[in-house]
């Protein structure tokens, strides 16, 4: 299903990031896609249920939550973090800014696992 | 238990200079009046990783070494590195960026501060329009039409609205009653359920929205039923709350930035603050995200005459965001090593910026455990500025504030970290 992907600040993202970025806070706060009611009856899915994004440049799976910001129609939303950051659009458009709004993606129930911050970096093949 | 008053936030670019820290064995273990997010930075979370002492990543794994050691390898990587960028610097004070600016200038890195994947697009938009700003003290004490366009402090800046917006004033003695609040925002968002007015537009169309509320405030007529989603109407009745005010103010942020159009977005809302002030006191302020990210674009500007993006490759500064923009040089595999300091691009940059993260040696100077460590070569670890150094903070509206310093540290600070890389970096070149 493809819809639009917003990121930016939650209040419980911000204190998950000034309490621990290695602590499960953050996953809670971060790791997650809020979606509207509608959408998820569309999707078959529930809250607490995980579901995968895929962009052009990246794929993560984060957990689907119930908004509590109504959001406009075929659009979600992801705080900004790691794993927003798998499936924004990198593009600068020459202005030095990557495009952290209104991406369009695919998303789709998944039954993989959400990672963690440690394992999600690992992705990158640091050594 | 002490209780040390009078503290500025660490956090977010509002600066509140109210906090109460309340302060056992040398270690904060409360605090009053900070929001849920300043609490959390000032009180150390049982579980979270805090390093003490600098780390050396060693055939994958990380090794203690000592601060000597640690500042020679770092001066090393930027003196070795053809095309070095030195990155952050919006969560320390204005003395350590300066001392960074002058190690830029010697290792002829590119110098860019969070701003990159925040407010540049407001900085640029202010080289083509100009900057018609005011202070919070001035928001709380006159505005009576308060616009939030694109950001929602109810969770972005926890405070603001309490302290500039709901607050009594000299000439708003009701606080909030005597102030018109208009959110801009394709969301509901909490901010937005709390406004008189809330322009629901199409996302990505703020600059079809801004326009079209200039032509209503020239006096022409909007040809087409909606614009940007939004009932002609509706506009026509938000431009006269805006031409009504005594004095307005427009706060904006990522949601005007980060949508398409980018700082074409700015300008345009800009001149409509500046024809507006045909009718009323109209200013803006931008709602800055790390408490001094304006600090570090106000050091740079006056030691290089450009506020992020600074390329020192050539000796002299030069300005070309787009193309010396942090994402710009990881995306386009152009740095050779990276200084991060005061910030986590690990977290914030998007995936491709990423990918050369992992390929290229990179320092971070960063006192917890973050994406960014995770994909460092090596950690220094600092004493935090706010809690453990003192220093300079330039809040949102360019008010600078000094940091205090609330318990002690061990520690080096990011002034005394930049200072010790400078001299080896100095020395390294000397000898070459």
């Amino acid at each position: 299903m493809i819809v639009n992907l917003i990121t930016g600040r939650t209040v419980w993202q911000g204190q998950a990031i000034e309490s621990g970025k290695d602590l499960q806070m953050y996953i809670n706060a971060a790791a997650i896609a809020h979606i509207s009611d509608e959408m998820m009856a569309q999707m078959g899915i529930k809250p607490g249920q995980n579901i995968k994004i895929t962009a052009p440049d990246g794929d993560v799976v984060v957990k689907a939550v119930a908004t509590k910001e109504t959001l406009p129609v075929d659009t979600i939303y992801v705080p900004m973090g790691p794993w927003a950051n798998r499936v924004v659009d990198p593009t600068t458009n020459s202005t030095a800014m990557p495009s952290y709004k209104n991406i369009p993606v695919d998303i789709i129930p998944t039954d993989e696992e959400v990672l963690d911050m440690p394992t999600l970096m690992k992705v990158y093949g640091k050594v | 238990m002490e209780l040390v008053n009078n503290v500025v936030c660490p956090f977010c670019g509002t600066l509140c200079d109210d906090i109460i820290c309340k302060v056992e064995n040398d270690e904060i273990v409360g605090t009053y009046n900070a929001c849920i997010i300043g609490h959390s930075k000032f009180v150390h979370t049982e579980g979270a990783m805090r390093y003490k002492k600098p780390l050396l990543r060693k055939n994958g794994e990380f090794v203690e070494i000592s601060y000597e050691e640690a500042i020679d390898k770092a001066a090393q990587i930027l003196v070795d590195a053809k095309r070095p960028l030195m990155y952050g610097w919006s969560c320390t004070e204005c003395s350590a960026q300066e001392v960074g600016m002058e190690l830029a200038e010697e290792v002829r890195a590119v110098v860019d501060n969070t701003a990159s994947v925040c407010h540049g697009p407001s900085l640029l938009a202010v080289h083509d329009t100009g900057y018609p700003v005011c202070t919070l003290g001035e928001v709380k004490n006159r505005a009576d039409v308060v616009v939030y366009w694109g950001c929602n402090p109810f969770h972005a800046h926890p405070r603001h609205l309490s302290r500039h917006s709901y607050a009594r004033g000299f000439f708003r003695e009701r606080g909030r009653a005597d102030r018109t609040i208009i959110v801009v925002d394709p969301r509901k968002s909490d901010t937005s359920k709390l406004a008189d007015i809330h322009l629901q537009l199409d996302y990505n169309n703020d600059y079809e929205l801004v326009d079209a509320m200039r032509a209503a405030l020239k006096g022409h007529e909007i040809l087409y039923e909606e614009v940007a989603g939004i009932p002609r109407d509706d506009i026509v009745g938000a431009v006269e709350a805006l031409k009504k005010a005594q004095f307005g103010i427009l706060f904006f942020g990522m949601g005007i930035t980060h949508s398409l159009g980018k700082h074409r977005n700015i300008d345009t809302a800009i001149m409509m603050v500046q024809e507006l002030n045909q009718f009323a006191k109209w200013t803006l302020i931008p709602m800055r995200g790390h408490y001094n990210v304006n600090g570090f674009n106000q050091v740079c500007t006056w030691e290089s005459g450009y506020p992020f993006c600074v390329d020192f490759a050539t000796g002299t500064p030069r300005y070309n965001p787009g193309e010396t923009g942090s994402n710009d040089l990881l995306q386009n595999k152009e740095a050779d090593a990276m200084m991060v300091i005061a910030s986590d691009p690990g977290a914030h940059f998007p995936q491709n910026a990423l990918h050369t993260m992992a390929e290229i040696p990179v320092i971070a100077i960063e006192p917890h455990r973050t994406p960014t460590t995770e994909m460092a070569n090596l950690i220094i670890p600092p004493a935090i500025v706010g809690m453990e150094a003192e220093g300079t903070a330039y809040r949102m509206d360019g008010v600078p504030l000094r940091m205090k310093k609330v318990v002690e540290s061990d520690l080096l600070s990011d002034k005394e970290i930049l200072e010790k890389i400078l001299e080896k970096a100095q020395e390294l070149k000397a000898s070459k």
